[in-house]
């Protein structure tokens, strides 16, 4: 009697502590309850196989758009005062990632002032988000503070959204997160695409929004992690439209290779590459970012 | 009967607290033990870390531009050994493997094109006599500078 009662309560545990996580994970990817949440009971020990998805940060594409000779234009930027607009949190989201961008062009290109509203704005959203004040206030304090040292504001940049990137991701809200990197890629997009025209070496800026091909399958993926995510779904739907063009665009390697640089430990990568790509390309692209990005930032 | 059913709710807070607690395990980890380890690069901003057990394998996509140098770094939790890392090209070459290196959790490295690299993560399987398997948390974090043009010109 009393083992059979040992045994009750020991499947009532396990019911109620799985059903407990449950309610915990619905939030969570599938591929993060699969690494969470299996028997480690050696006999029913598998491999698991956890995919990630990333793509490069906007910082990256700002500094790229810098060295081809770019002139700031604040009109491409989003302006402030749509911040009023954005009730929900996945616009916010949305919206931090656009907002991300364009205070990583506005401070590359040495925009002071305008780099200090949009990271006033980005407070805003991030304390609106939910992101607790003390995982934030220390970078943003910092950020204020070392405005006029350009190094200093992209390095805490890089930090304010990888503290928001893991409190979403550890608090079973990786769609958050997944938008805010969305916002952030349309935005980057979106400048580049509309500053090429007037910049000293414009084929570099086209080619790098071409070579974006390798980014799209990424981001898209990163997307369908979550379908149950509604507004995710109709964004997927969108760069999925976006990827169609990106496909048509050609990228070859030529005589790739490898060797150590062993006086400074860095490894390097040396090939040729050609990108194959036309107009038309890139004003389907254009056409189809600015789409997108008004339907994030209105 | 009291005392078992008090046995079942005990059971069930830690089995429960024990598997939602993981995240924010996770969390700290990296902050302490990882993000510092990317020093002098600037951390891109985007975490990819999860709970892995002995014998998991993750892989990551990623893009690289040739203005920069770059660093990516593989931090484990020390009871899950030592974690083996490759690095492979769209087309399947491999240009990296730590095992090479001792199993160093980072690469720091530059291209002169953009290219698109695959990292496969190996967690060490159990060994045999182990009852259990053991998890831990895993980050992949990567890093970036300006491209330091004293390799450069030697290179030229």
């Amino acid at each position: 009697m009393i083992s059979k009662h040992l045994f009750l309560a020991t499947l009532l545990s396990i019911v109620f502590a799985i059903s407990c996580n449950n309610n915990q994970s619905n939030n969570y990817d599938d591929t993060e309850k699969d690494t969470l949440f299996y028997t480690t009971s050696k006999e029913a020990e598998k491999k698991v196989k956890k995919i990630f998805y990333s793509i490069p940060s906007p910082i990256e594409l700002s500094k790229l758009l810098k060295k081809s000779g770019v002139i700031f234009d604040k009109e491409i930027l989003n302006p402030i005062t749509n911040y009023d607009k954005y009730l929900t949190n996945q616009k916010l989201a949305l919206n931090m990632g656009v907002y991300g961008s364009d205070v990583s062009y506005a401070r590359i290109m040495d925009q002071i002032q305008t780099s200090f509203d949009y990271i006033i704005i980005i407070r805003k959203i991030s304390d609106k988000l939910g992101i607790p004040e003390e995982e934030t206030k220390e970078i943003f304090q910092r950020l204020e503070a070392n405005i006029n040292n350009k190094d200093s504001v992209l390095q805490l940049i890089a930090q304010s959204y990888g503290k928001a990137d893991s409190y979403f991701k550890n608090n079973g809200q990786g769609n958050i997160a997944a938008m805010i990197i969305l916002g952030g890629w349309i935005e980057g997009m979106y400048i580049a695409l509309n500053i090429a025209e007037n910049a000293q070496d414009k084929e570099m800026i086209y080619r790098r929004i071409a070579e974006q091909k390798m980014s799209i399958t990424n981001l898209l993926e990163l997307l369908k992690e979550y379908p149950n995510d509604t507004l995710l779904n109709k964004y997927a739907g969108d760069i999925e439209e976006l990827k169609v063009v990106f496909d048509d665009i050609n990228i070859i390697y030529k005589n790739k290779n490898v060797e150590i640089d062993t006086s400074q430990k860095i490894t390097i990568i040396s090939g040729q590459s050609t990108v194959s790509y036309t107009d038309e390309h890139l004003n389907k692209i254009k056409e189809l970012v600015a789409k997108i990005r008004n339907s994030i930032i209105n | 009967m009291k005392r078992i059913l008090f046995l079942v709710f005990i059971t069930s807070i830690i089995l429960s607290y024990t598997v939602t607690n993981s995240f924010s395990q996770c969390k700290r980890f990296t902050k302490n033990n990882c993000l510092p380890k990317l020093k002098p690069y600037t951390y891109n901003g985007q975490l990819n870390s999860a709970v892995l057990s002995q014998g998991d394998e993750a892989y990551l996509k990623l893009i690289f531009y040739p203005e920069q140098e770059y660093r990516i770094l593989v931090c484990g939790n020390p009871i899950l050994g030592n974690i083996h890392f490759r690095l492979f090209t769209d087309n399947g070459v491999l240009v990296y493997d730590n095992e090479t290196m001792d199993y160093l959790p980072f690469w720091d490295f530059k291209t002169d094109q953009t290219i698109e690299l695959t990292l496969k993560i190996m967690v060490p399987p159990a060994s045999e006599d182990d009852y259990t398997v053991k998890d831990g948390c895993v980050s992949i974090l990567v890093g970036f500078k300006e491209k330091n043009n004293k390799t450069d010109q030697k290179k030229n």
